[in-house]
């Protein structure tokens, strides 16, 4: 077996298995500590238990798009242009998107039950789903085709562009009146307003989202290296290919 | 053998070069190096590498390019979408946002338009019957009565802060949504100590 056979073997190390095995630990306390053993809230009751996926996932989000502007400003500003970064800020965006997308959805669930709707006009709500969908665009730009350098070059300006909005969306809450609530664990003042046991669960669930996202990421760039090498490798058969004709 | 961007001090501690091995980044880099890169090019000799168009390749451009207008079609539905949000954003923009204590005072929040009024809905005051839901909503010890026709749903009860969206009619706000806030406060519900903080938290969160 050639080591180029051997290093396609699969795309997990012993370090992304950690990850997983993290993961599914940490949520699996979410899932059992926030459904069964913590309590209700004084005014919500049991519509609270939505917040142990809504905060960590929106918290992840910001995340992963802080990382994809990383990334991308890693590409722009390296000389060597490593194309390492543009998976990274790729997948990245992938999975932000995906915990973006179940941010909203959990958010739209929580304010049924408490706001009395699924959705509002607020400034929160708008600009968060405007930050979804400039990353979908971010998406849809990164697979219009080209070259990977110039794949990579467009969709990073993109990123840093993108990337801008997170302070927007997060200090939305302070900067207009809204009808949703001010952040707790981050309030300015220091004083974390929730119950213990609420808040460790909620700890334990960014935690267990983090893990998660790092695992989803060094798994996606991985395949995504691997397309790129497949793409270089068909290149290269093709050249060989009229090489012989020509040899012929 | 040392790995590139490999130093010395990870080479020589078993764990750190273990782990630095494994690590994606080293990977990625591992795979690129992997990667045969062949010219087969004699000096001097030159090949045509001008894309066929013979009938054996022809099935594939049509899939390329469809590929493509997949994606042109996603950022035409992206920016239509992000047009649409910031409209709707504009438009409801358009009836301000008021505490009860400005209306008529602050600039935006004449008695004579549609607003939307913040406020705490007073102890005591939350009355319902034939459809419609009458209260009092309290900011900064200003007050003003609110009806709604039906049912506000949510958590929409006494003490809790709500968005009532109308216009005053008479000395009566006439509402045509209410919309129910939440603290960022979050504590275990216990039936003993209900009471007192309802009554703690009505007389705080009105100002």
């Amino acid at each position: 077996m050639s080591t180029e056979t051997q290093s396609f073997k699969g795309v997990g190390t012993p370090t992304t298995r950690m990850y997983g095995l993290m993961a599914v630990v940490a949520l699996g306390w979410v899932f059992f500590g926030g459904l069964f053993f913590t309590p209700e809230d004084a005014v919500q009751g049991d519509a609270v238990r939505i917040m142990y996926v809504h905060v960590p996932t929106a918290w992840v989000a910001y995340l992963a798009f802080i990382v994809t502007g990383i990334a991308s400003a890693c590409w722009l500003i390296g000389k060597k242009h490593s194309m390492g970064f543009d998976r990274v800020a790729g997948a990245s965006a992938e999975v932000g998107v995906l915990f973006m997308a179940m941010t909203l959805l959990s958010g739209s669930l929580w304010g049924r039950i408490t706001w009395g709707t699924f959705w509002v006009w607020d400034p929160r709500l708008t600009t968060t789903a405007f930050l979804f969908v400039t990353y979908l665009g971010y998406l849809a730009v990164r697979g219009l085709g080209g070259t990977a350098e110039q794949r990579a070059r467009r969709s990073s300006v993109i990123a840093l562009l993108a990337v801008l909005e997170i302070p927007l969306v997060h200090f939305s809450v302070v900067l207009w009146r809204s009808l949703h609530q001010r952040a707790t664990v981050l309030s300015p003042d220091g004083d974390i307003k929730m119950d213990g046991l609420m808040l460790f669960t909620l700890l334990f669930g960014v935690f267990g989202f983090t893990v998660l996202f790092a695992w989803l990421v060094s798994h996606r760039q991985r395949i995504m290296a691997m397309q790129d090498a497949q793409q270089v490798t068909a290149l290269d058969a093709a050249v060989t290919e009229r090489l012989n004709e020509v040899q012929v | 053998m040392r790995f590139r961007y490999e130093s010395r001090w990870v080479h020589h501690c078993y764990v750190c070069r273990d782990l630095w091995r494994h690590h994606w980044f080293s990977w990625v880099h591992d795979q690129a190096r992997a990667q045969p890169v062949s010219n087969g090019c004699r000096q001097g000799q030159t090949v045509d590498l001008t894309p066929r168009t013979s009938p054996d390749n022809a099935p594939l451009a049509p899939r390329k390019r469809n590929r493509k207008w997949k994606y042109v079609a996603m950022l035409v539905v992206v920016v239509s979408t992000g047009g649409f949000i910031v409209s709707q954003f504009l438009t409801s923009a358009i009836d301000f946002y008021c505490n009860v204590d400005e209306i008529g005072k602050r600039e935006g929040c004449e008695p004579n338009r549609r607003l939307r009024v913040q406020g705490t809905v007073e102890q005591d005051s939350l009355k319902s019957d034939t459809g419609s839901t009458t209260f009092v909503l309290m900011f900064n010890n200003q007050t003003v009565d609110v009806r709604y026709n039906g049912d506000p749903g949510g958590i929409f009860q006494e003490c809790i802060p709500v968005v009532a969206h109308g216009q005053l009619v008479g000395d009566t706000f006439e509402a045509n949504r209410i919309e129910v806030k939440h603290s960022n406060t979050y504590s275990e519900a216990n039936p003993d100590r209900l009471a007192q903080s309802k009554a703690e938290q009505c007389s705080l969160l009105a100002g």
